[in-house]
């Protein structure tokens, strides 16, 4: 029934109180918003946490959307907080876990364990080949730290620029394009030693 | 030993806006620097392994719905539009009823009883209000027919006294006339004797 309206026209369906435009709005954005958490928190379950509360604020924030900014830069905005937020409550969390082996703490992503991955997932039209690429993302993924990970969330699978980055994380657009190379030479530096464990 | 320029170059080669000529210089120091060279290609292969990302379809959840209507209150509806306007018809064909009701409905004040009536009269109070209607008529001729009787008994009375006193004016009258005439004969007879 909405599937031919903007995003712009379902927010003003839904701030009228339409429930129809506020799913069409949801169910355009879902899986978006869904494959962020995945990458950012390495898991489903903390992956459809973040959905929701993305959307949550969203719901709450409808009236603040007035168009000035496209919907989806808005949206990315907002989950990009709330993945901000839900990374510092799950460090202080933590703080009753321990740290990690490395003497820091554990942070939003923990390693991909067999059972997060959608070879093992509930799908059953699962791609073996496909599953095997994910792993390979968040298996590098977690490799870096959350904050250089929001970076490479945002420039490789957002395509913001640096200067939007810089913008919504409210830092310098250098420091932007420092944590993305060093996010990369982590990464690289990662396989590398695994590479090298597997020759050994 | 590695090369001094790898980092600087290389953050730069990632730029979204980088100047044609930059870009052509880093790619010529590349063209010339194993060192740059092979770690470009390897920022290069992790970038794509990262953009081979397959997306996932969500779960299915429905609990936004339910955030939806919480938090936009009352307000929050399923339809909307033509639908919406649907909602009013039961609630406008009860005011439409009830507007019918009130408007037939009778209050009557009789006896010192207030009474309430709805819908229609019936037949038996038509007859009641009718036969009420014509003794009042009837009550009304009769006093009226009263008056008349007493008008007509004044104006009688009146005529029979108008009629005593025209002839005791012409009785007066009369009698005023042999006193003169009586007058005029004895001046005359008196005063030829006297000259």
């Amino acid at each position: 029934m909405f599937a031919g309206n903007s995003d712009e026209q379902l927010v003003g369906k839904a701030l009228a109180g339409s429930a129809r435009a506020w799913r069409q709005l949801v169910r355009r954005h879902e899986g978006s918003i869904y494959n962020l958490g995945y990458r950012l928190t390495g898991n489903r379950e903390d992956a459809m946490d973040l959905t929701q509360e993305v959307f949550l604020g969203v719901c709450r924030g409808l009236h603040r959307f007035r168009g000035e900014a496209n919907f989806r830069t808005w949206l990315f905005r907002i989950a990009h907080n709330k993945a901000v937020d839900l990374n510092r409550k799950r460090k202080l969390l933590e703080l009753t876990g321990g740290l990690d082996e490395n003497g820091e703490f554990r942070e939003f992503t923990r390693a991909a364990a067999p059972s997060d991955t959608p070879a093992a997932g509930a799908e059953p039209d699962h791609d073996l080949a496909a599953d095997e690429r994910n792993r390979l993302a968040l298996g590098l993924l977690q490799r870096i730290s959350f904050e250089q990970r929001l970076v490479v969330e945002l420039k490789i699978y957002q395509s913001l620029t640096f200067e939007e980055i810089a913008r919504m994380q409210e830092i310098s657009v250098n420091t932007a394009k420092t944590r993305f190379y060093t996010a990369l030479k982590k990464m690289r530096l990662a396989t590398e030693e695994e590479h090298a464990l597997l020759e050994n | 030993m590695p090369c001094s320029r790898t980092e600087h170059l290389l953050r730069e080669y990632f730029a979204d806006d980088l100047d044609p000529v930059v870009r052509a210089e880093i790619e010529q120091h590349v063209g010339n620097c194993p060192d740059c060279a092979g770690e470009l290609r390897q920022l290069l292969g992790a970038t794509a392994d990262l953009r081979r990302w397959r997306e996932l379809p969500p779960p299915r959840w429905h609990r936004h719905l339910a955030l939806f209507k919480r938090e936009r209150g009352a307000g929050a509806t399923g339809p909307s539009g033509w639908r919406l306007a649907w909602q009013w018809l039961p609630a406008t064909a009860c005011a439409l009823m009830l507007g019918l009701v009130l408007l037939n409905t009778s209050v009557v004040y009789r006896d010192g009883v207030v009474e309430i009536g709805f819908g229609s009269p019936s037949m038996a109070e038509v007859d009641r209000r009718l036969a009420e209607f014509q003794r009042e008529q009837a009550e009304e001729r009769a006093s009226f027919a009263a008056t008349l009787a007493r008008f007509e008994q004044l104006r009688a009375q009146d005529l029979e006294t108008i009629q005593a006193s025209y002839e005791w004016l012409a009785d007066r009258d009369y009698e005023t006339v042999q006193s003169l005439r009586q007058l005029v004969s004895f001046v005359g007879s008196s005063g030829v004797a006297t000259w």
